[in-house]
């Protein structure tokens, strides 16, 4: 059976769309960040894996603890995985997290308002929720 | 003068743990020291051990990063060579080159019994690996203070992420090249390949942090001839 993704994909491009600078944390949905910059949108994409320190198009820190500059929206793409965002930076965020709860994981996200609160968000353009996803959009 | 550290709480290891440690110490460092004892027990313990309340090392009240405490030893009361050492190691020749010989970083072990790239690098983004162990750290005065300064001003990112000291360490100071490590074949884990270099850990805790239950029988010290040879 093939994966419908087709819903969520559309919902997520609109709300990235709207953006000619964004930043990711924690993503490696390299397709998308390419896709992303073909339209010609600015991408800053931060990863703390060491894996990626060669990697083309790939900045090699940690957006929570390292010292990194935030340009545009902030995506931050694993929640579960770090400290949220919002509470080290003010602006707009595209917030999406899992509720898998995989070894490693250090904050399973379940619904809207973990990210919501977590993220100190003032206010929320849109949000739904996709299989084990939840997504939030917003600012401080 | 040297001061050695070691925790104790709780009923995971009783007093005999202690005592073996004491003893293994005498036999296997020349110099002078002091083994200072962190525990809510001192019950079985011996007197030629100093005793500390375990308390004075928490300031925070949390169940994550699991051995913080062993981080506010450091720039509390040090002496010209510190050091902390886990009560679930057996020493297996003398130690004193390792205690006398110059630490001008804080000093842990790397896991080189296990394969990087298997074991830490494959998994790294997911946030699950570890190749730093602290069972057996030291540091020369002052040398560590960086790190107790780190920690205390990053402490509310840290609880937040880290469900073990070591993982911290790992991932925000192994991979900033910030901490430095005794070298290859020093240490051994006896539940990988067995008993070998000075020391021997056994380092079940992260079986028990993790969850992790699916793995083959890791024995615990006391579970082994060692623990009462001595």
């Amino acid at each position: 059976m093939s994966k419908n993704t087709s819903n969520s994909t559309k919902q997520i491009y609109s709300w990235l769309s709207k953006h000619d600078e964004l930043t990711f944390v924690a993503c490696t949905d390299f397709e998308m960040i390419h896709q992303l910059e073909c339209m010609g949108v600015e991408v800053w994409n931060y990863n703390y894996d060491i894996k990626y320190r060669d990697a083309e198009n790939v900045i090699c820190k940690d957006a929570i603890f390292d010292d990194v500059e935030f340009h545009g929206c902030v995506v931050n793409w694993n929640c579960e995985k770090t400290y949220p965002v919002g509470k080290i930076h003010s602006g707009e965020f595209i917030l999406r997290g899992d509720n898998q709860n995989h070894n490693g994981d250090c904050n399973p996200i379940s619904n809207f308002e973990q990210l919501i609160t977590q993220n100190e968000l003032s206010e929320v353009y849109d949000k739904y929720q996709e299989g084990t996803h939840t997504y939030v959009y917003g600012r401080t | 003068m040297v001061y050695l550290n070691t925790l104790k709480w709780g009923d995971k290891y009783d007093s005999h743990y202690v005592n073996r440690l004491y003893t293994l110490l005498c036999k296997n460092l020349d110099v002078p020291f002091v083994l200072r004892v962190w525990t809510d027990d001192v019950k079985g313990i011996t007197n030629e051990c100093e005793y500390r309340d375990i308390r004075d090392l928490r300031p925070y009240n949390t169940d994550r990063v699991f051995t913080y405490e062993k981080l506010m030893l450091i720039n509390f009361d040090e002496a010209d060579v510190n050091g902390w050492l886990d009560l679930d190691i057996h020493i297996n020749e003398n130690i004193t080159k390792l205690v006398e010989r110059p630490h001008p970083n804080i000093t842990f072990i790397w896991n080189y019994w296990n394969s990087f790239e298997d074991m830490s690098l494959k998994p790294y983004g997911k946030g699950s690996s570890c190749h730093v162990n602290s069972s057996f750290v030291f540091w020369d005065k002052g040398k560590a203070s960086w790190l107790r300064e780190y920690t205390q001003i990053n402490w509310d990112k840290i609880a937040w992420t880290y469900k073990s000291l070591d993982k911290y360490l790992f991932y925000q100071h192994a991979r900033n090249d910030r901490l430095s490590f005794w070298g290859e074949g020093l240490f051994s884990n006896y539940n990988v390949n067995g008993l070998s270099g000075l020391v021997t850990l056994f380092n079940t805790s992260h079986l028990y942090t993790n969850k992790i239950h699916n793995v083959k029988k890791h024995f615990e010290l006391h579970e082994t001839d060692l623990f009462m040879a001595v």
